[in-house]
């Protein structure tokens, strides 16, 4: 346990690090939220909390654009803008409620976690929302490659110890307003994590907490994983994302079918080639 | 299913810029490998040569039934015999200079082989012939096709001549042949006429008139004899015994009718005188002697009647035999017996005559057989012969035309160039080729791929085949370092495009300055 508590010191000592402007801004939206957000009334008010969240050190855009993780500021916006969309057929769809969406791919690799850290960023854009992405690839990790950073402890720890508290594993990923529950250390052999009580009850906990936090969960290919499939109980819907040119009508019929019709909210084509206009330069 | 071309070609290009390196490596296979084969593909000249065959010409119906003109049926399949023919293509492999490296036997042969394969000779229409030949130097080319025509025209003329002056030939012979006969058979007949006169066409007429004329006349002639005979007969008779008879009495009579005169005398002189008168004493006397000479007579005509009678033999008295009636009848019986004599003489050599007619005609017969067939001989000869003759008056039109090449056949209608240009796909061709190919055949490639692979690569499909719903399209993010290194890329595929561009021009110039 002794390096879960170095970890978790570790992660202690960077949130205390937090610029004073941010405080301020944030603060100055929260008011913003508080007169117009009517509809949180019944959960806890989520202004002062976002107000206080620790973003530990935010990315530069060239930073986020060079992860390929889109910002406001990024020089081709046309990414970021779909990904607005479908923020906004989103909200649309949970008709203004937070929910906890999972994301899950046809194929193995980073699609479905670029996918679920870039629509998360999309949530964040959103002054008065905050998003939460959990990585639920225990087998193998992928924030750590997204993010591009090393996260010592995640879900698996929390679901193994019962002295993790949830706001324990929630780190900061340098972009505003977006934490992460990384998967945590690789696990060799595959426990239930997903079926046990913990989690589930830490997904209503997490939903339940703030009524602008949307919570999206970044899991294996859910035809080769039945980790997916559990998890696809905890989740208000599921995405599936399917990169271009990877996969056959098949294996996306499959796909579906594994994630059931309920469930299924839509797909998301990623990956899709194009010409880059290189002539634009960075705006930074 | 079926995409809008303008989201197919975007989707293309897309997937061509992703794929890029693929792309511009195929590009520069592709047109550098059509740069190679183009600098190495064997140039080829094409030298053609039209002959117009005058199968109808204008001597033919002019000179028709009266020559005959030579005429090849197919040209085309002639003029191959003719062109391929061992005496014209050594001709050509000489002239086209193969022989210059001094080849073997069995060289001469592949080269043989190798031009009768590039050597086309079609036929257009009834008359035209063009004989085409391909090489790689168009100068061989050209002279190959020249030499060919000219060959061809040359040999196509010195055979129509040559058959026409065989037929000639031929047919001279056979008149030679058929005169020979002619006056063979003409001789046989003359010597034939001359020993048989008979079979003269008018023998056998003249011979049965001759014969009719011979009868005739046997027939008078033996009428002659049959007249004579009694004539003979009659005066026989009257030379016989009852002859003498009757003129003995007539002797009698003469005496009678002497003593009836004498008495007659009496009786008118006794009117006047008296018996005694002298006269009539005279008279008397001479009467008394008469009658006594009258009854000597009776008697010696009984007694001689007698002896006669005795004698078995006609009586004549020799006054009788000494009367000159009697000797006239005599020398009349004799007249008339040499006149029979002479009549029989006559019927039987008439008779020998006839008999020689009717061998005479005989032999007419046999030799008419013998001279109508000499005759049927020699007029069937003859009719050949003359036939033969105007033939060959015919043949020797034919040949005369056939030399003088006024019938000419042959006409060259275009004559062989020095082709300037290659036919062959030239260098630019390849070039050309090289380059659009490049460009075509990589997107070709990529269009089958997204026509093809089964992974989807268009949301359309998602939401129209599979009634899936699309939330959202993400294009690809790029970072920054990646679109550095697409400039890289870029720069090195720009100045790669631009080297295939440099090695293309060098090559041309290599080519079109002739040193390659």
């Amino acid at each position: 346990m002794s390096k879960i508590e170095d970890a978790l010191n570790k992660a202690k000592s960077r949130q205390i690090s937090i610029p004073d402007k941010n405080v301020d801004s944030t603060a100055k939206e929260l008011v913003k939220t508080n007169l117009t957000g009517i509809d949180t009334i019944q959960h806890k008010s989520s202004a002062s909390e976002i107000g206080l969240m620790e973003h530990g050190d935010l990315l530069e855009t060239t930073e986020l654009s060079n992860m390929k993780i889109i910002s406001s500021k990024m020089h081709d916006n046309t990414v970021a803008n779909t990904y607005r969309d479908l923020r906004t057929k989103l909200i649309q769809k949970c008709q203004g409620k937070n929910f906890v969406a999972m994301l899950t791919s046809t194929v193995d690799g980073y699609s479905s976690c670029f996918t679920t850290v870039n629509l998360a960023t999309a949530f964040a854009f959103d002054e008065s929302k905050t998003s939460l992405i959990i990585d639920s690839n225990i087998s193998s990790p992928q924030f750590e490659h997204c993010l591009e950073h090393r996260y010592e402890f995640g879900l698996t720890d929390y679901l193994e110890n019962d002295d993790i508290s949830a706001q324990d594993v929630i780190q900061p990923t340098g972009i505003q307003r977006l934490k992460a529950i990384p998967a945590g250390q690789p696990r060799e052999v595959a426990h239930e994590y997903f079926t046990s009580l913990r989690m589930r009850s830490l997904v209503s906990d997490l939903i339940g907490r703030y009524s602008d936090r949307y919570i999206f969960i970044n899991s294996a290919p859910i035809s080769e994983s039945a980790d997916s499939r559990i998890l696809c109980e905890l989740c208000d819907f599921v995405i599936l994302v399917v990169p271009y040119g990877t996969s056959s009508q098949n294996k996306i019929n499959e796909a579906v079918e594994s994630i059931g019709a309920d469930k299924f909210a839509g797909i998301v084509f990623t990956e899709v080639p194009r010409v880059p206009s290189l002539s634009k330069k960075n705006k930074n | 299913m079926q995409l809008p071309f303008e989201e197919l070609s975007q989707a293309i290009i897309a997937e061509a810029f992703a794929r890029r390196n693929t792309v511009f490596t195929l590009f520069v296979v592709i047109s550098l490998s059509f740069l190679v084969v183009g600098s190495v593909w064997p140039k080829k000249f094409l030298s053609s040569v039209i002959i117009h065959v005058n199968s109808e010409n204008i001597l033919t119906p002019l000179m028709r039934g009266a020559a005959e003109t030579t005429r090849p049926t197919n040209h085309v399949s002639n003029a191959q015999e003719i062109i391929f023919g061992d005496l014209i293509m050594l001709q050509v492999i000489k002239k086209a200079g193969w022989l210059k490296t001094n080849p073997s036997e069995v060289e001469i042969e592949t080269i043989k082989k190798d031009i009768l394969e590039h050597v086309k000779i079609t036929g257009y229409g009834a008359n035209l012939i063009r004989i085409e030949y391909d090489d790689e130097k168009p100068m061989r080319a050209y002279i190959t096709v020249k030499t060919m025509a000219d060959l061809f025209i040359h040999e196509g003329e010195n055979s129509k001549i040559e058959e026409s002056t065989a037929a000639y030939d031929f047919i001279e012979k056979q008149v030679n042949e058929y005169l020979e006969k002619l006056t063979d058979v003409e001789e046989k007949l003359k010597k034939f006429r001359s020993e048989n006169p008979d079979s003269r066409s008018d023998a056998e007429r003249e011979v049965s008139a001759r014969v009719n004329n011979l009868q005739a006349e046997i027939e008078s002639t033996k009428l002659e004899l049959r007249e004579e005979q009694i004539k003979l007969e009659s005066l026989k008779k009257q030379l016989s015994g009852e002859a003498a008879i009757t003129i003995s009495q007539s002797r009698e009579g003469q005496y009678r009718r002497k003593i009836s005169n004498l008495q007659s005398e009496l009786e008118t002189l006794r009117l006047d005188y008296k018996d005694t008168y002298p006269e009539i004493v005279r008279i008397k006397y001479q009467i008394e002697d008469l009658k006594k000479s009258l009854i000597e007579e009776i008697e010696r005509r009984e007694r001689a009647k007698l002896n006669a009678k005795n004698a078995g033999e006609t009586y004549i008295d020799e006054s009788i035999v000494l009367n000159p009636l009697y000797q006239q009848l005599r020398s009349r019986a004799s007249s008339s017996e040499t006149q029979i004599a002479t009549l029989r003489a006559r019927v039987s050599e008439m008779k020998r005559m006839l008999s020689e007619e009717f061998n005479r005609t005989r032999r007419i017969h046999n030799s008419a057989a013998t001279l109508s067939k000499l005759t049927r001989n020699y007029e069937v000869n003859q009719e050949i012969y003359q036939d033969l003759l105007r033939r060959r008056e015919n043949a020797r039109v034919s040949k005369s035309l056939d030399e003088e090449q006024k019938g000419s056949i042959f006409l060259i209608q275009e004559p062989a160039k020095i082709p300037l240009l290659p036919t062959s796909i030239r260098f630019i061709h390849f070039a050309i080729a090289g380059i659009i190919l490049g460009l075509i055949i990589p997107f070709s490639l990529i269009y089958i791929l997204l026509n093809f692979d089964p992974r989807v690569r268009f949301s359309k499909i998602i939401t129209k085949e599979m009634n899936l719903p699309v939330l959202a399209e993400i294009n690809h993010i790029s970072n920054n370092n990646e679109r550095k290194s697409i400039k890289v890329n870029l720069v090195f595929l720009v100045l790669g495009v631009f080297m295939i561009f440099v090695i293309y021009g060098y090559v041309s110039w290599l080519k079109y300055s002739g040193q390659l």
